[in-house]
């Protein structure tokens, strides 16, 4: 027994190599207020940084009500290896891109949910682990939209009332000549 | 020869010559009857060096919402330069120095002036920003320009808030006389820049492993260094307080069928905390492992699992208790960890 274990143990070190992943995300947040009845599309930027040794292959996937409105450039990257954990020199970075697309009609008022970066759980023991990193959207829809008309339209919109003020005006005229 | 003759003789002989003189000797002559007059015109103009014009400010480094901490090569926003020349009365070469302080947010910490680089070629080299003048480039044309690139590395684990700094260019000149030798421009709260929080997480990949047992084990350790204990470290880039959560999934055999539910998984924590004299915490407190973390909660899975701050090793130690008939063979799952933000989820 104490033999299959000697074995055991050196198969797990030799197959398992201690090596750390380091991932660091910025912002935690993003609060998000968009008009009623107005369709909109914002973009952001999520930073997310490795700083140990080795690269580490980062998922991503959308939780929550927010996630109907969310679309991300990729859901898969490989981030390069940075300087070590306890180094001062800046880490290696990548920036997701993230588009929040709010349709004209939306039934609620309040989306939420988040972004999540996951590592791939490691394999050769019972629990494989992984880390998790989060960003929350708060999504309000806000107050309605003003109408807002293109300046063409004000415009052919003055002119008529002129020419109805002015036919107006002539039918009296014509009427008091009579 | 009458006198008459005479003069016409001369008249003819210098119109004769005439053809040999050029335009020059004209105003050669000219001169000398100015001369001779005693109305010189003798005018001197000094070097003069007219004010600096600097166009593109401020050095704004925030991109977008703000930046993370931890990563180098921000560039300047908008434009990635200064450009900087002199008003129209420059009439002399001239030479630019420059330099800057130290960037403060409102909470009074610090981004060193040495984070800010710059050059004149938008190349990668670049010189550090200092706080005493740094001489960029000599004998400038009256009337060139200059296009200062800016840098920014915001340092691993910098707090967040909006940081303001100055900057100051220097111009002078051998050349202009001493009343208008040296010019100075003061941008004062020009640097400036947005860090947004930022948190991190590091965990070894060892997995947990709890090596070969019989059937109907209680409260097996985990193998050494693979689960005891197992060290999470809240990263160093870390920049607000963080709580620190970990579920996981039952256990599969082989095929993939669940066979060992997550709650036969204890872990219970030791944590060393660098910024506190008390060298261990325990809360004696063990944790059945769950499928997910608490919907609320006023800190992390422990009560010394909440509010860590950066660069805090946080240790676990891993039992499983195999009290199910029937087991053999191998099964494995995943656990995870995650950091929130010190009092998110609430």
């Amino acid at each position: 027994m104490k033999f299959k274990i000697l074995i055991y143990l050196f198969l797990l070190c030799f197959f398992i190599l201690p090596t750390v992943r380091a991932l660091t995300v910025s912002p935690d947040h993003f609060d998000i207020t968009v008009e009623k009845g107005k369709e909109t599309e914002i973009t952001e930027y999520i930073q997310i940084m490795n700083s140990a040794t080795n690269p580490v292959n980062v998922y991503i996937t959308v939780s929550g009500s927010i996630s109907e409105f969310i679309s991300l450039e990729r859901d898969e990257f490989n981030l390069p290896a940075g300087p070590g954990p306890h180094s001062d020199l800046p880490r290696t970075a990548e920036f997701v891109k993230l588009t929040i697309s709010v349709p004209r009609e939306v039934p609620e008022s309040k989306y939420s949910g988040e972004v999540v970066f996951s590592d791939k759980p490691t394999t050769g023991g019972v629990l494989g682990t992984s880390v998790q990193l989060g960003v929350r959207i708060n999504l309000n829809i806000g107050t309605m939209a003003k109408a807002e008309f293109p300046i063409y339209v004000t415009i052919m919109i003055i002119v008529l009332i002129i020419l109805i003020i002015l036919s107006i005006v002539k039918e009296r005229m014509r009427r008091f000549n009579e | 020869m009458s006198r008459e003759n005479s003069i016409l003789f001369f008249i003819i002989f210098l119109a004769s010559f005439s053809i040999f003189f050029k335009l020059t000797d004209f105003v050669l002559v000219g001169a000398q009857l100015e001369n001779i007059r005693g109305t010189t015109a003798n005018v001197t103009i000094k070097g003069v060096l007219d004010n600096i014009v600097v166009e593109e400010y401020p050095v704004n480094f925030s991109f977008l919402n703000g930046n993370a901490p931890g990563f180098g090569n921000y560039t300047k926003q908008n434009l990635p330069y200064l450009n900087i020349s002199l008003g129209p009365l420059t009439n002399v070469r001239w030479n630019i120095s420059i330099n800057g302080t130290n960037m403060v947010n409102e909470n009074g910490n610090i981004i060193t002036v040495e984070n800010i680089f710059f050059n004149t070629t938008n190349h990668p080299d670049a010189l550090s920003l200092s706080n005493i003048h740094q001489e960029l480039e000599y004998e400038i044309e009256p009337h060139d320009f200059r296009l200062i690139y800016f840098y920014l590395t915001i340092p691993v684990g910098a707090a967040n808030g909006t940081y303001y700094g100055d900057i100051w260019v220097y111009v002078w000149s051998n050349e202009a006389s001493e009343d208008s030798n040296n010019k100075t421009w003061s941008g004062l709260s020009n640097t400036t820049v947005t860090v947004k929080i930022a948190i991190g997480i590091d965990w070894s990949l060892k997995p947990i492993d709890f090596g070969i047992l019989n059937p109907g084990v209680i409260g097996a350790k985990a193998l050494d260094n693979y689960g005891w204990p197992t060290n999470i470290t809240v990263d160093r880039n870390t920049n607000v307080p963080v709580d620190l959560y970990i579920n996981g999934t039952d256990l599969v055999d082989e095929s993939g069928v669940p066979s060992i539910g997550s709650k036969n998984i204890t872990y219970y924590n030791y944590t060393h905390n660098q910024y506190d004299l008390i060298p261990l915490l325990s809360d004696s407190v063990t944790h059945t492992l769950n499928n997910t973390r608490p919907a609320s909660s006023t800190h992390g899975d422990f009560e010394n699992w909440g509010a860590i701050p950066n660069s805090t090793d946080v240790f676990s130690y891993w039992n499983i208790s195999l009290a199910i008939p029937g087991l053999k063979g191998s099964y494995y799952g995943n656990v995870t960890a995650r950091i929130f933000v010190a009092g998110e989820i609430e």
